[in-house]
């Protein structure tokens, strides 16, 4: 029988512990998601998947966008997107830990970073691109053209989300998981 | 200039150069001229109930057009029939009204939104083409041809 030591037992705590902050960070980007559905275009959604990118890491990002886009599109009241756009959706988020994990790994000002939102708010509209044009045989300049102004509402919200409430709920989001990641070393427990 | 003072003058920056582009992006489809366009209308069994010129004058849009010659039932905000076509819909760039029935003199075709809706086609050198604007935004001149089609979701 296998015996377990205390290196397992603190491995099996920071897992749970990582499920819960997981579960917790989707259930945010989730819900406030869902309260301003009924604004197009203007969330959050945007603020904490960078927040979460730049604060948690990629591997933990992934996983929040994971639940979120299928929690999104089986829970939302409003209905989901259409099943052949879903992994447009889902590749259209991931670019935001991708570009943050590897060749805009070094920007970290409030500035900066709100003018990656403000570029992600039209590459976020042109990934619908492909299945619009392909699959629901929307003409492609039409549709572009059509899409700039919902573009350019998330672009601003975007910005200024980022501009002036990244550097806050990062100091926020850092001192909780130094807290967090306090205990885990102390070995107690939350 | 302290920091929170330039935070706020790149924000507001930000704010008009996007009001401004949207501006520039919203086009008002009416019409300069008085003219007429040719309508077909098909009901759930896709046969043509209506087929007939309708004209217009300066400043109509093409559901100005649609209001003078038929008895439209448009959505609510919350997507219910409303005879009275009181609501208009705003999205950036664009507002209007969703047409859910159409009633003309022999003939009524009215949807329901959610399993049913009014699709408008227009024509592009004979080819059918489903329009990318609602009924208040749907660009037209003289001689057009337009069809709107009851059609189901499911298709």
């Amino acid at each position: 029988m296998k015996q377990y030591g205390s290196d397992d037992v603190s491995l099996s705590h920071k897992a749970i512990k990582d499920t819960a902050l997981i579960a917790i960070c989707a259930a945010v980007l989730f819900v406030q998601q869902l309260a301003l559905s009924v604004l197009p275009n203007i969330q959050f959604s945007t603020l904490l998947i960078v927040l979460y990118a730049k604060v948690l890491g990629f591997r933990r990002t992934t996983l929040i966008i994971t639940i979120h886009i299928i929690a999104y599109n089986l829970l939302s009241p409003f209905g989901s997107v259409l099943p052949t756009h879903i992994p447009f959706m889902y590749v259209a988020w991931m670019l935001i830990p991708i570009s943050l994990s590897t060749f805009l790994k070094k920007v970290n000002s409030s500035l900066g970073l709100a003018l990656i939102g403000f570029f992600f708010g039209f590459v976020y509209g042109w990934m619908f691109i492909p299945p619009a044009v392909f699959i629901t045989n929307a003409p492609f300049w039409t549709y572009l053209v059509m899409d700039l102004p919902f573009e350019m509402v998330m672009a601003v919200s975007n910005f200024i989300t980022i501009y002036w409430l990244f550097e806050p709920l990062k100091k926020v989001l850092t001192e909780q998981l130094m807290k967090f990641e306090g205990h885990e070393k102390n070995g107690g427990s939350l | 200039m302290s920091h929170v003072k330039v935070k706020i003058m790149i924000s507001v920056m930000v704010i008009l150069v996007a009001l401004v582009t949207i501006r520039l992006l919203t086009v008002e489809n009416v019409s300069t001229d008085e003219g007429s366009i040719y309508l077909y209308i098909t009901d759930e069994h896709q046969d043509t109930v209506f087929e007939g010129e309708l004209a217009y004058i300066e400043g109509d849009s093409f559901y100005d057009i649609l209001d003078r010659h038929f008895d439209l039932t448009c959505a609510t905000q919350m997507y219910q029939p409303d005879e009275t076509c009181s609501y208009s819909f705003t999205t950036p760039g664009a507002k209007g009204k969703v047409i859910l029935g159409i009633t003309g003199e022999d003939f009524s075709v009215m949807t329901n939104w959610t399993d049913y809706f009014l699709a408008f086609y227009t024509y592009d050198d004979g080819e059918k083409r489903l329009t990318t604007m609602g009924p208040s935004n749907i660009p037209f001149q003289d001689g057009d041809q337009f069809m709107i089609c009851y059609e189901t979701i499911w298709e």
